[in-house]
């Protein structure tokens, strides 16, 4: 095809998913002149499965993701039609924020963002082709044979690389939803050294609302007050969606199971890996065969839709058999199924190909987000997107990378499995993956990354000063709190209405005493007019301190081992293959992902602690006779 | 390496009547005068107490080194203690109390020539060491414990991986997991509390342990056996002359060997003799021979079997032997492979001057002295040490199960199981995430 000279830019974003959007909002931003290419501009941020976004330590993602100046945060507080903290029952580390999202404004919402976005161009059209010159990315070709010169590309296609639906025996070669697929991009990056792989992933039917009969089923209720996912939103009191909660019967399984050899999954038509993370319902029978029901939310997909989410349900059986069992389900007998659910799979790359900034390791300027590195859900893409997004343009403003550790946050986590570890499934977050969870909460996000984003020009002045602010009256808090004061009448009296004991005689703590569980920041101060702070996030800090006191303590210490290893850096010219001592399989692994320092080296699987003793022996005799 | 952490190690074999115990790291002094009464200065060896907590542990002696005038370059302390098991280990639980981590194997020479204390050539050693515990580190800790000893490890490992995966997956799955893993949790952590209780009780109780393994040498005169002594200790002890009985008495020498302490028992050459002195070295050779946990028969390896070298071998019927043939290095006419075909017992050889052959001796002692017959323990200090820190995590989360947030629970739990894991390799986090999975019916 005759190929003609489209425009220059900084760098290209190829996806308008949720990583998509968000590096492209990242680059526009730090005033990188930026093209988005979409394969369908009516498809920009589509929440191709579950109307939802947040959840366990995915809410831990959007928030750190807001606290850095990422949009999902903000557009999720925008669109919500439903909005509950889950693990309320347990203690703050791992309360997660869950909204229901109203999908067809999002999609708009992040759509007006990126079209009204200084520096940014949204465009229509599928890349075929990734130009390198000299092991550097310069520029790219559209299906069309639009050329596009660039200093770097963002490779953030989703599961749109020659992704197959597959509903029973029926397969289409076809993204996500019917959308087109894009065909041309996996031989390009087969070209330039990334072995592909094929992943596996899917989504359950969609119910018309109008035909369910929701009174034989449980309501969910969203909470009131309505919490907020961003640092930078107000509190909402918009009117609330409702969700229903539904069970699987004897009946569904049996049609399940009898029609099992019809799924996808089972007649041998898929050949991608799929994940323990998201099983089909026809994997949940056969793996817990003696579990008699199985929980099914039923979720509204939006305000102006009677469509609804069946999550629990996802299936690659035939349509007629996705009709059949929902039938069975208590107030679902006569409803008319909108969507069948189906499974989908799809070309992605070995996040073991790239640096921990999700840069790829052997050519500069090109960057990987998303799904495409083997995670799934939208806020893991969101995070890679915004972290690709901020180092792409570091990378071409010359200054260091911002790498995130694991006691930084949850995105640091999820930088570091992918990048040190691999994954041989989708990847999802997991608050089980970070050794540091009661560090890392949603609460402090921002006291953990605003800071650390603030040189990449992406944190408003607006949300730095906000922090300063909070964290200034933590300080005076804290010091108010550190004062002994006597154990007079009222405050005996306040102890036990709280039914606690009353320390004996003497001082106490007044730190001490918002220790236990029981007793509020507000009930003291209602006492003690040295305390006068009334800013509500920063009085949540403390109490949070003064409650996981003693494990805070512990985690910190351990984050301090940690750091020891994570601060002492590994040269990347290294030659482990010389590197007397090592075990052959070290020697590989190191060399295959060249690791940045001594800690990320000792997380690689057949990397031993013997092996990490022969490194540190090597470098120090480097240090020596180098004289460094 | 800058920075380390505080870490001590038991310098002696236990069941001498003095044992050292080194501590060193940063704040190296402050840690020891939180429990120590005496005085703690720079190359000062001063008298006093051990206390903790009030109670009062053992009298001591200490002496401090400021860094980097140490031999690891860091602050360093060394406490000699009574050398009874029950008061070094109760000195090493405490030191762990107060935030000391047990050294790894030859963590102090590493510590020593990352600080710049050795040159380069020593440095080499170094890594010869290192390497070498790099080979050893290809088979598992676990690997190295007995069948049944692991398998009782691995049951505590699973019931806390059961206890911290059922909190994980409720964490991480409020809504969709429908089990109750809670109700469960009192009994899983209290099983597991009392289970590694009792394996460290054994293991600090157990014989080896308190006593050391007795190994005693025999052989003819001048076979070789004070050379050997020499090479299996390191250093010069033994007086090592080409005249035939030289050693008239038993030398005894405690050395660690694959982490237990053992006591090397260098005996006077077994031969009729009509020199009163030398008989009673041998009758003494004799006794020492009977009361041995294993015996190491040293043949000349560069002379043909003599009448009375085969009869030591009769000891292979009522204890354990190994035999080892010494004098490599000058041209040996004797092989391994003939030894075991004619006594049926497993054969080395050895240069005890340029030590080859060494490592493998001490390989196939550690093999041997392990206790089979009586009910497998915990012989090697650092598994202790790890069960001891386990122990310590857990009592925290079952003392206080009532008042803790599932996070804190899970907190512990995973401290404890960490340091377990030391000893059986296995990587926790993996091993959570796939117990949540194969357990519950969780994730959409």
């Amino acid at each position: 095809m005759r190929t003609f000279f489209a425009g220059e830019y900084d760098v290209v974003v190829l996806g308008a998913g949720h990583a998509g959007c968000e590096a492209a909002l990242a680059c526009a931003r730090t005033r990188l002149k930026t093209l988005c290419l979409t394969l369908d501009l009516d498809a920009v941020a589509l929440m191709a499965c579950n109307p939802a976004i947040g959840g366990t330590s995915k809410g831990h993602l959007v928030c750190e993701l807001d606290a850095m100046g990422g949009e999902m945060g903000i557009a999720a507080d925008e669109t919500y039609i439903q909005i509950r903290m889950l693990n309320t029952g347990k203690g703050e580390a791992v309360h997660s924020l869950r909204a229901q999202i109203d999908k067809r404004r999002y999609h708009e919402r992040m759509k007006t963002a990126l079209e009204n976005q200084e520096n940014l161009c949204l465009v229509q059209g599928e890349c075929e082709h990734i130009l390198t010159k000299n092991g550097k990315v310069n520029g790219i070709i559209t299906a069309e044979g639009a050329q596009y010169h660039c200093r770097a590309v963002i490779v953030a296609t989703g599961v749109y690389l020659k992704s197959n639906i597959l509903i029973g025996d029926f397969v289409r070669e076809s993204g996500p939803s019917g959308l087109l697929r894009a065909n041309g991009l996996s031989s390009s990056l087969t070209e330039l050294g990334f072995p592909l792989r094929r992943f596996k992933t899917g989504t359950p039917p969609r119910v018309s609302g109008r035909t369910i009969d929701f009174s034989k089923m449980e309501p969910q209720y969203g909470d009131e007050p309505q919490h907020k996912f961003s640092f930078m939103s107000e509190r909402s009191t918009r009117k609330q969606s409702l969700c229903y909660l539904t069970y699987t019967n004897s009946n569904t399984h049996k049609i399940i199971l009898d029609n099992i050899e019809r799924s996808a999954m089972y007649s041998g038509l898929i050949t991608g890996t799929g994940t323990r993370y998201c099983p089909s319902i026809e994997d949940k029978l056969r793996r817990f065969a003696d579990k008699e029901r199985h929980q099914l939310f039923i979720e509204p997909e939006g305000l102006t839709t009677n469509e609804m989410y069946v999550q629990g349900l996802s299936t690659s059986l035939p349509a007629d058999v996705q009709t059949d069992m929902l039938h069975t389900l208590p107030g679902m007998e006569n409803c008319v199924m909108m969507r069948p659910g189906y499974a989908i799979e799809y070309d992605c790359i070995d996040p073991l190909f790239l640096k921990p900034s999700f840069e790829s390791k052997h050519i500069e300027g090109l960057f990987f987000a998303g799904q495409i590195n083997g995670s799934s859900g939208y806020e893991e893409a969101a995070a890679q997107g915004l972290y690709a997004g901020i180092n792409c343009s570091l990378y071409l403003r010359n200054e260091a990378p911002l790498i995130l550790s694991r006691a930084d946050g949850y995105i640091g986590v999820l930088a570091d499995d992918l990048a040190t570890k691999g994954t041989n499934e989708p990847y999802r977050m997991m608050t089980s993956r970070a050794e540091y969870r009661l560090l890392l909460r949603q609460d402090n996000a921002d006291m953990r990354l605003t800071e650390l984003a603030y040189r990449t020009g992406l944190v408003s002045e607006e949300r730095y000063a906000r922090l300063m602010k909070k964290k200034e009256n933590i300080a005076i808090i804290t010091k108010a709190l550190d004062k002994s004061v006597p154990c007079d009448e009222k405050l005996a009296a306040l102890l036990t209405l709280k039914g606690e004991t009353v320390p004996k005689s003497g001082g106490v703590k007044l730190f001490d005493i918002l220790k236990r569980r029981t007793i509020s920041y507000t009930e003291l101060a209602a006492l003690y007019d040295t305390l006068t702070v009334n800013d509500e996030e920063a009085i949540t800090q403390v109490e949070i301190s003064a409650r996981y006191d003693g494990y805070i303590a512990k985690q910190k210490e351990q984050v301090e081992r940690f750091k020891r290893t994570e601060n002492q850096l590994l040269p990347q010219d290294i030659d482990y293959a010389a590197m007397d001592g090592l075990r052959i399989e070290a020697r590989q692994k190191l060399a295959a992902i060249r690791p940045l320092n001594i800690g990320q080296a000792s997380r690689i699987s057949g990397v031993s602690p013997a092996d990490i003793a022969v490194l540190l022996i090597h470098l120090k005799r480097n240090e020596a006779q180098h004289g460094v | 390496m800058q920075n380390n952490d505080l870490i001590y190690a038991l310098a002696t074999p236990v069941g001498g009547a003095i044992a050292v115990i080194r501590m060193s790291g940063p704040e190296c002094k402050a840690a020891l005068s939180r429990i120590f009464t005496g005085k703690v200065q720079h190359r000062y060896a001063s008298f006093g107490h051990i206390v903790y907590n009030g109670e009062t542990i053992d009298e001591v002696i200490a002496v401090c080194f400021d860094a980097p005038k140490s031999y690891t370059g860091e602050e360093m302390a060394e406490i000699s203690v009574h050398g009874g098991q029950a008061t070094v280990s109760r000195v090493m639980e405490v030191l762990s109390l107060i935030g000391c981590r047990c050294a790894r194997g030859g963590e102090f020479t590493e510590r020593a020539f990352l600080n710049g204390k050795m040159d380069l050539t020593q440095a080499e050693a170094v890594m010869d060491i290192v390497n070498a515990s790099s080979r050893r580190g290809a088979k598992s800790a676990l690997e190295q414990l007995q069948g049944k000893l692991s398998e009782r490890i691995q049951e505590i490992e699973s019931e806390l991986l059961d206890a911290l995966s059922g909190i994980d997956a409720a964490i991480d799955y409020p809504e969709e997991l429908e089990e109750d893993v809670f109700s469960m949790l009192p009994s899983l952590l209290k099983g597991a509390y009392a289970k590694t209780e009792v394996l460290i009780k054994e293991g600090l109780s157990a014989k080896v342990l308190r006593e050391g393994a007795k190994i005693a040498i025999l052989g003819v005169p001048n076979a070789g056996k004070s050379s050997l002594l020499n090479a299996l200790l390191g250093t010069e002890r033994a007086i090592v002359t080409s005249i035939p009985g030289t050693t008239r008495d038993t030398i005894t020498e405690a050395v660690s060997i694959g982490g237990m302490p053992v006591r090397l028992i260098d005996t006077a050459g077994l031969r009729e003799t009509d020199d009163e002195v030398e008989k009673i070295g041998v009758s003494l050779a004799r006794k020492a021979a009977e009361n041995a946990d294993l015996i190491l028969i040293a043949i000349d390896g560069s002379k043909p079997l003599t009448e009375a070298e085969k009869r030591l071998f009769d000891y292979s019927d009522s204890h354990e032997c190994i035999a080892v043939i010494c004098k490599n290095d000058i041209e040996r006419i004797i092989t391994t492979e003939e030894i075991k075909e004619s006594f049926g017992i497993n054969a080395f050889s050895v240069s005890s001057k340029s030590g080859d052959g060494i490592e493998r001796i001490k390989t196939e002692i550690t093999k041997r002295i392990e206790p089979e017959n009586e009910s497998p323990v915990i012989t090697n200090i650092r598994h202790i040490e790890a069960l001891l820190m386990a122990k310590k995590a857990l009592k925290n989360a079952v003392d206080a199960f009532d008042i803790l947030d599932a996070e804190c629970l899970a907190t512990d739990i995973r401290s404890a199981l960490s340091h377990i894991g030391s000893i059986t390799g296995k990587e926790i986090d993996a091993e959570v995430i796939d117990r949540i999975f194969s357990r519950f019916c969780v994730g959409k």
